[in-house]
C-alpha cells in the first residue's frame, strides 16, 4: 500500500515537471495554472474512478462492473451536450460541467426511483443498462440535430475525455463532488465484504444490500459525475484497476477500495502524462485524447487477466 | 431460543406455507425434512427473518444459505473472519475456534475458489459458527459431503446443541437427520406432516416422499467405534 501511495506521488511531481513548454521545472504562472490543475484533476478523476469501479464490482458480484454500467457517464454527457447547445456553454463556462453533474445526478435518481424500495443486484444491472441505453441514445439524438459540423466536432471531443487546459476553476467545479464520492464509498468496504456471500447471507449479517447498493449509486454518481463533469468520458479506468490490483491486495472487496482509489489517481496520471508526452515524442498534431488512451492501455491489460483468470 | 407463529407466505402468486407455527429452544437439534418444494427452505428464511417484513437479527442468528459461495476467491481466514461482521470486530480467538471446530485450521491461507466442495462447505459453516449466535440456521448444510465429512458436520452440529445452541438444519438425508437431531420437523406440500423425535417422525418422513422405512439397515455407513 506504502508503495502504491509512492508511485501517486511520483507520478505527481512528474506530472508537474512535464508538459508541452518541455522537461523541468516550469515557471509559476504555468505551474500554477496550467500543471497543477491538470495534475490534481488528473489524480482526482482517476481516484474517483478507480475506486467507484472497486464498490460496483463489490456491490454488483460482479468483475465485470464498471461505472459505465449505471449509465452515470452517459447521463453526464447528455447533460453536457444539452448545456453545449443551448449556448448556456458559450455565455457562462462552467455551464457545461454543471450541465454534466446535474445529468449524472438525475440519472441517478431515475435509476434508484425506478428501482423502488426493494433493490437487488440484478435489478440494479438491469437499470443501469437501460439508463444507458437511454442516456446513448438521447446523446445520439442530440448529435444528429447538432447546429453546425463545429459543434458536432465539440462535442465529439469532448466525449473522448481530456484534461487539456482544464483550469483551477475546474479544479473547484470537480473536487467537492468527487470528494463527497469518495466519503461517501469508502466506510462500505465491509458491507460489500459480507455482499460477495449474497444478498440473503449478507441481510443475515445484518448489512442488507438495498441500502448498500443506494449508497454506491449515490457516490459513484458523486464520483464519476464529478470527474466527467470536467474530463469528459474516461473510461476503463474503474473496470481495469480492482483488477490490476486483486492479484496484490486479496480478493475481499473491503480491501481493495483505498487501493483502487489510489490505483486509478495512478492510473490516470500515467496516461495523461503518456498523452502529454506523446507529441514531444512522436510526430502528433495534437495530444492523443485521454479517454482513448486509457481504453487502448487497458483493452490488452484486461486480456491479460482475463487469460490470467482461465489458467 | 427461535420461533414463528402463524407464518403464511406465497411466493409469485403461489401457496409456499399454511400456518406454520414453531418453536425451537436451547440444546435442540432440529431437522427440517421433507419432499422438494415442501417449503423447508421458506420456512429456515422465515425464522431467519429474512422474508419480506422481517427483521434479522444478526448477533442472535447465524444463516447458512443453500448452496452458500463466494463470489470472490477469498481465503478461507477472511471467510470465516467475515462472521465477525455483526458485532464490528475481528475476533481472532472466535474466528480460531470456529476455524478448528470445523476442521480447516491448516486452511487459513488458501483461497476458497481452490478448496474442494467439501472444505468450501465447512469454510462456510466456519463462517456461520464465528459469529457465535445462540442459533444457527442452516440449509442444507451436508448436501456436497461424502458419507464421512457429513457424519462430521452431524457430530459437530449435534455438539453446538449439546452445547446450549439451537440448531435447524433442513436435511435431505433423513437417516442422518434420524441419527444426529433431537428432533425432526416434516413439512409436506407447506403444512407440518410430523414434529417429534426422530424415531417417530421417520415413518411420517418416508411417506411424504411415498416411501417406506426399511428394517435392516445392514448397509448403512457408520463411523468407526469410538468416534461417535
Amino acid at each position: 500500500m506504502i508503495r502504491l501511495w509512492l508511485l501517486v506521488c511520483v507520478l505527481l511531481l512528474a506530472s508537474l515537471l512535464v508538459g508541452a513548454s518541455g522537461l523541468g521545472v516550469p515557471d509559476g504562472l504555468v505551474l500554477w495554472q496550467i500543471r497543477l490543475p491538470r495534475t490534481l484533476l488528473a489524480a482526482l478523476v482517476g481516484g474517483g474512478l478507480g475506486l467507484s469501479g472497486a464498490v460496483l464490482q463489490g456491490a454488483l458480484r460482479n468483475p465485470l462492473a464498471d461505472p459505465g454500467l449505471l449509465g452515470v457517464g452517459g447521463c453526464a454527457a447528455f447533460g453536457a451536450v444539452l448545456a453545449f447547445y443551448w449556448g448556456a456553454a458559450k455565455l457562462f463556462a462552467p455551464a457545461l460541467p454543471i450541465g454534466a453533474l446535474i445529468g449524472a445526478g438525475l440519472g441517478c435518481g431515475i435509476l434508484l426511483g425506478g428501482l423502488g424500495h426493494r433493490v437487488s443486484g440484478t435489478a440494479f444491472i438491469l437499470g443501469g443498462v437501460a439508463l444507458s441505453a437511454f442516456a446513448s441514445a438521447a446523446l445520439a439524438v442530440a448529435l444528429s440535430l447538432a447546429p453546425n459540423p463545429f459543434a458536432l466536432a465539440e462535442i465529439t471531443f469532448w466525449l473522448m475525455g481530456s484534461l487539456e487546459d482544464r483550469t483551477l476553476l475546474h479544479l473547484a467545479l470537480a473536487a467537492p463532488p468527487v470528494l463527497a464520492g469518495c466519503a461517501l464509498l469508502l466506510p462500505l468496504g465491509r458491507r460489500l465484504d459480507a455482499l460477495s456471500l449474497g444478498e440473503a447471507t449478507a441481510a443475515s449479517l445484518g448489512a442488507p444490500a438495498g441500502p448498500t447498493l443506494r449508497l454506491a449509486a449515490a457516490g459513484v454518481t458523486l464520483a464519476v459525475g464529478g470527474g466527467a463533469a470536467v474530463a469528459g468520458g474516461i473510461g476503463f479506468v474503474g473496470l481495469v484497476v480492482p483488477h490490476l490490483l486483486r492479484p496484490w491486495f486479496g480478493q475481499q472487496p473491503g480491501a481493495l477500495l483505498l487501493p483502487s482509489l489510489a490505483g486509478g489517481a495512478a492510473l490516470l496520471l500515467a496516461a495523461d502524462l503518456l498523452a502529454r508526452l506523446a507529441p514531444l515524442l512522436l510526430p502528433l498534431q495534437a495530444e492523443p485524447r485521454l479517454g482513448v488512451l486509457t481504453a487502448l492501455l487497458g483493452a490488452p491489460y484486461l486480456v491479460r487477466i482475463a487469460r490470467q483468470a482461465a489458467g | 431460543m427461535i420461533e414463528v407463529a402463524g407464518l403464511t407466505v406465497s411466493l409469485g402468486g403461489m401457496p409456499v406455507l399454511h400456518d406454520i407455527s414453531f418453536s425451537a429452544g436451547s440444546g435442540e437439534f432440529v431437522a427440517l425434512c421433507g419432499p422438494n418444494g415442501a417449503g423447508k427452505t421458506t420456512l429456515l428464511r422465515g425464522l431467519a427473518g429474512l422474508l419480506p417484513g422481517g427483521t434479522p437479527r444478526p448477533t442472535e442468528i447465524a444463516y447458512l444459505e443453500q448452496g452458500a459461495r463466494s463470489a470472490w476467491g477469498l481465503t478461507v481466514a477472511e471467510m470465516v473472519a467475515l462472521g465477525r461482521i455483526p458485532w464490528r470486530d475481528a475476533d481472532a480467538q472466535a474466528i480460531a475456534a470456529a476455524m478448528a471446530a470445523c476442521g480447516i485450521a491448516a486452511l487459513a491461507d488458501r483461497r476458497i475458489d481452490e478448496l474442494s466442495g467439501g472444505q468450501a462447505r465447512r469454510a462456510m459453516l466456519a463462517r456461520a459458527l464465528a459469529t457465535g449466535a445462540p442459533t444457527l440456521l442452516l440449509d442444507e448444510p451436508v448436501a456436497d459431503l461424502d458419507p464421512r465429512a457429513a457424519h462430521e458436520v452431524m457430530a459437530l452440529l449435534a455438539a453446538q446443541a449439546r452445547a446450549g445452541r439451537t440448531v435447524v438444519a433442513v436435511l435431505h438425508a433423513v437417516e442422518l437427520a434420524a441419527a444426529y437431531a433431537t428432533r425432526m420437523l416434516v413439512l409436506d406440500a407447506g403444512r407440518v406432516a410430523a414434529d417429534g423425535p426422530p424415531a417417530l417422525a421417520l415413518h411420517q418422513a418416508a411417506a411424504c416422499f411415498g416411501m417406506r422405512l426399511g428394517a435392516d439397515r445392514a448397509m448403512r455407513l457408520l463411523m468407526p467405534e469410538g468416534e461417535r
